[in-house]
């Protein structure tokens, strides 16, 4: 098949590896990616009970970048990490840009699939055909940055794709990440955990061979298309200059930044004016990057703390680095209340070199500054964590830096009870301070969501709730809703119901069909944003040519959807495995139970629609309604019978 | 006659000019096959294009000694004749923009400006107006022009 590579198997308690084709039945059925991925995952999990430790050996770490990915079709190169996540315990992914993917794909493989465990620190070095695993002891204890520039001091050259975990990886923090060249994180769902417990510090590839293509002239067309459609979008440059930073104006605009652990869904003026775009753009931002090969946006960009704009910067004036996300400003500048460009990027970076993921830090911080606030966590029990008096106040970037520090480095009791998610740190705090701290916690099912109120928006609550890989916005990315995409409503749903904000009507229906959106893009591994944020000018019509002129596989929008929707069901059959269920889909009290207080849907609260909502999705997606378990028909319908068949040894399927 | 132009803060390093000229000329997504280069500046985390300028006065007509190369007075461009080449590499050393390439299997790799619709200006990223201090540029502004 022309424009995929392989299936590398590498053991790393056996230290063996075997290359293998990739089945055509299989690029056919999942087209790549996440798709394949899942199916990967699914199949380790055939020999390996499911219910295991996800820090044993037993696990499996799965890489995978789809076919349109490094290439020149203009969208970027997004590879998939997969796994069972020791965050959550259920199904695990993560994406992240890079050069990883698309050295991996140069090199002829696709798709990474690691197991076992090394006896001592290793990393994977891929060039071409050569694969060897080679000894990381003198990398065991470094940042991802240091790591970077020491395999680079030994000849890995600046061309070769590395991912790499940092301290926390190493240290078994369960929302460790992989980091890959340059800054970019596969940040969600442990990653660097599961590295870290098989003694992975990094992946290096260097590919010389490229993809050769099944038509060039087709594939020249697909890519003028592809082109045409960025041009089309008028919103486009907004988003070349600011990237996701952008939705902090958004969102301040329709009333979801979360500040203060979403005590409140709106920012003050004149904080939230410090942490929008412009203020980055004047203040330390440099020259827009892609973070990506292929990937023409260009949203990421490189920046500097010089020192000039604060009194926080004079401290933090560093070298030039990668830029802050909206995650990130939403994490530390509206949910900590540190609002500061220079701070916020300082502890961005921090992260990275640590490697611990964004997201789940920035639940666990704002939640510890509000029991804070509420006198639950207190100056002595300050005094006894850290063996000093420290204020956790909202805005005390320095007690921030403690923190953090205390959980990659697990240096006390604190660190210790952060380590997991912040569903496991509200239990722990509860049995210590013998008081109930759940009330404060934002999150879902497995730990912390994404850090934005989204109450109001029915579609996200429910997005958040019922997610593969616990709460987090990136499974079912519908803007329909919060960006009033009427047109895009009314051509998939003959009406604009969807696109009506603060209401309930269709947003099930617009939840299921981004979910398959995300797995189709996702499969076919390139960036989703773009796609999702203008939808009616990105057809699946557009891929299925690009995929087509690529590969010669001959599939049409409705067959990649198809795609979509069966890596959307491997997943929840995972789920199904562990024994999560539809109780499972659930999100915290705060959103659940306290109204909004602004007026943009002001007094809505999930638990008034959430139910509701529930049904209507797992209708939408042709699952049982009352326990959320796929069908046998359904499964059957999308050639998943094979899949049924596991499920019924251990389920009763409706 | 037009002349392939960089402007250097906008170059984005997504490398799609690598990729649809290696595209163009080989089929193969592969930087490696391209004539035109992105280099990764590390330390101030930027990319610089490097590709032939079709020097007015080439050095690297003047190295060849089997007259593969040579420059056309109408359209400017410095072209490669492939059945001439002996791939002696004296061009690449000799280019003072360090713009000439070989490829894995020795063949040089010449920018030819695709006859005069260079593939990598084509589709090199457009960028928003002012996009930073550093980017002073009007909106829909490339990093490589061909004017």
């Amino acid at each position: 098949m022309n424009g995929y590579g392989d299936i590398l198997r590498v053991d790393l308690t056996t230290a063996t590896v075997k290359r293998e084709a990739l089945p055509e039945k299989l690029a056919k059925k999942y087209i790549g990616g996440m798709g394949i991925n899942d199916w990967l995952l699914w199949e380790h999990f055939l020999d390996v009970d499911p219910n295991i430790d996800p820090l044993s050996d037993q696990n499996v770490l799965i890489a995978g970048l789809g076919p349109l990915g490094a290439t020149g079709f203009g969208l970027g190169s997004k590879m998939k990490f997969t796994f069972k996540s020791p965050v959550t315990g259920f199904f695990g992914d993560t994406t992240c840009g890079g050069t990883i993917g698309s050295q991996l794909r140069w090199a002829g493989i696709d798709h990474l699939v690691i197991t076992g465990k090394a006896k001592k620190p290793v990393y994977l070095y891929i060039e071409d055909s050569k694969v060897e695993i080679r000894d990381a002891t003198h990398l065991w204890g470094l940042g991802t940055h240091a790591t970077f520039d020491k395999l680079r001091s030994e000849g890995i050259s600046t061309e070769a794709g590395i991912a790499c975990i940092g301290q926390a990886g190493e240290n078994l923090v369960r929302f460790a990440c992989i980091i890959a060249t340059e800054e970019r994180a596969a940040g969600r769902t442990g990653s660097g955990c599961v590295a870290g417990s098989k003694n992975l510090k990094a992946i290096v590839a260097c590919g010389t061979h490229g993809l050769i293509v099944d038509n060039s002239n087709a594939v020249i067309a697909a890519t003028e298309q592809i082109f045409k459609a960025i041009d089309a979008d008028k919103a486009v440059y907004e988003f070349k200059k600011n990237g996701t930073l952008q939705v902090t104006d958004f969102y301040d605009a329709v009333g979801s930044n979360a500040y203060r652990n979403n005590q409140f869904s709106k920012v003050p003026d004149d904080k939230i004016n410090l942490m929008k775009a412009d203020s980055y753009t004047e203040t330390i931002k440099l020259r827009d990057l892609s973070c990506s090969p292929g990937c023409t946006l260009g949203c990421d960009s490189s920046c500097q703390i010089n020192g000039k704009t604060s009194k926080i910067a004079k401290q933090l004036a560093g070298p030039i680095t990668g830029s802050p996300e909206y995650l990130t400003v939403a994490s530390f500048g509206m949910g900590c209340d540190i609002p500061d460009f220079a701070a916020i990027t300082y502890l961005h970076r921090l992260c990275n070199d640590y490697g611990i993921d964004i997201g789940e830090i920035g639940g666990i911080l704002p939640f510890l500054m509000e029991l804070w606030q509420r006198n639950i966590i207190k100056e002595e029990h300050m005094k006894e964590w850290f063996g000093e008096s420290l204020s956790m106040d909202w805005g005390n970037f320095d007690t921030v830096l403690k923190v953090i520090r205390a959980i990659v480095f697990q240096k006390n009791e604190l660190g210790k009870m952060c380590s997991h998610n912040v569903e496991k740190l509200a239990e722990a705090l509860d049995k210590k301070l013998n008081v109930s701290t759940q009330s404060y916690k934002l999150c879902g099912k497995g730990g912390t969501a994404f850090p934005e109120d989204v109450r109001m928006f029915p579609s996200w609550a429910l997005n958040l709730a019922v997610a593969s890989r616990g709460a987090d916005h990136l499974k079912g990315f519908t803007f329909m809703e919060k960006a009033s995409q009427k047109d895009f409503a009314i051509e998939q749903f003959g009406s604009d119901d969807a696109s009506v904000k603060y209401t309930t009507d269709m947003k099930a229906a617009s939840v299921v069909l981004s979910e398959t959106y995300v797995a189709a893009i996702n499969s076919l591994g390139v960036c989703l944003i773009q796609p999702m944020f203008d939808p009616i000018h990105f057809p699946m019509r557009l891929f299925a040519d690009a995929l087509g002129a690529m590969t010669g596989i001959s599939i049409n929008s409705d067959e990649l959807l198809l795609a979509g929707e069966r890596a959307c069901n491997l997943e929840k059959a995972f789920n199904i495995r562990i024994g999560l269920r539809r109780e499972d889909d659930r999100l915290c009290e705060r959103w659940m139970k306290e109204p909004v207080a602004v007026e943009y849907g002001k007094g809505m609260k999930a638990e008034d629609y959430l139910n509701e909502l529930l049904d209507e999705y797992y209708v939408c997606h042709g699952w049982d309604k009352e326990t959320s378990l796929p069908t046998r028909k359904k499964l059957k319908s999308l050639g998943l019978s094979d899949v049924a068949d596991v499920l019924v040894k251990e389920v009763v399927l409706p | 006659m037009n002349k392939l132009t960089i402007i250097q803060n906008l170059c984005i390093g997504c490398k799609e000019c690598e990729l649809m000229c290696g595209l163009k000329h080989h089929g193969v997504f592969n930087p490696l096959m391209a004539r035109i280069r992105v280099e990764y500046n590390r330390e101030m985390n930027c990319y610089d294009p490097v590709i032939c300028q079709h020097c007015d006065d080439p050095a690297c007509v003047k190295s060849c000694r089997f007259g593969a190369l040579s420059k056309d007075v109408q359209t400017g461009i410095v072209g490669l004749e492939k059945d001439k080449c002996k791939c002696c590499r004296l061009c690449v050393k000799a280019c003072p923009h360090n713009a000439i390439r070989v490829s894995q299997e020795g063949a040089i790799l010449k920018c030819d400006l695709c006859g005069g619709n260079p593939t990598c200006v084509k589709f090199c990223s457009k960028r928003s107006k002012k996009s930073s201090p550093l980017m002073a540029n009007p909106e829909g502004a490339k990093a490589l022009n061909f004017t």
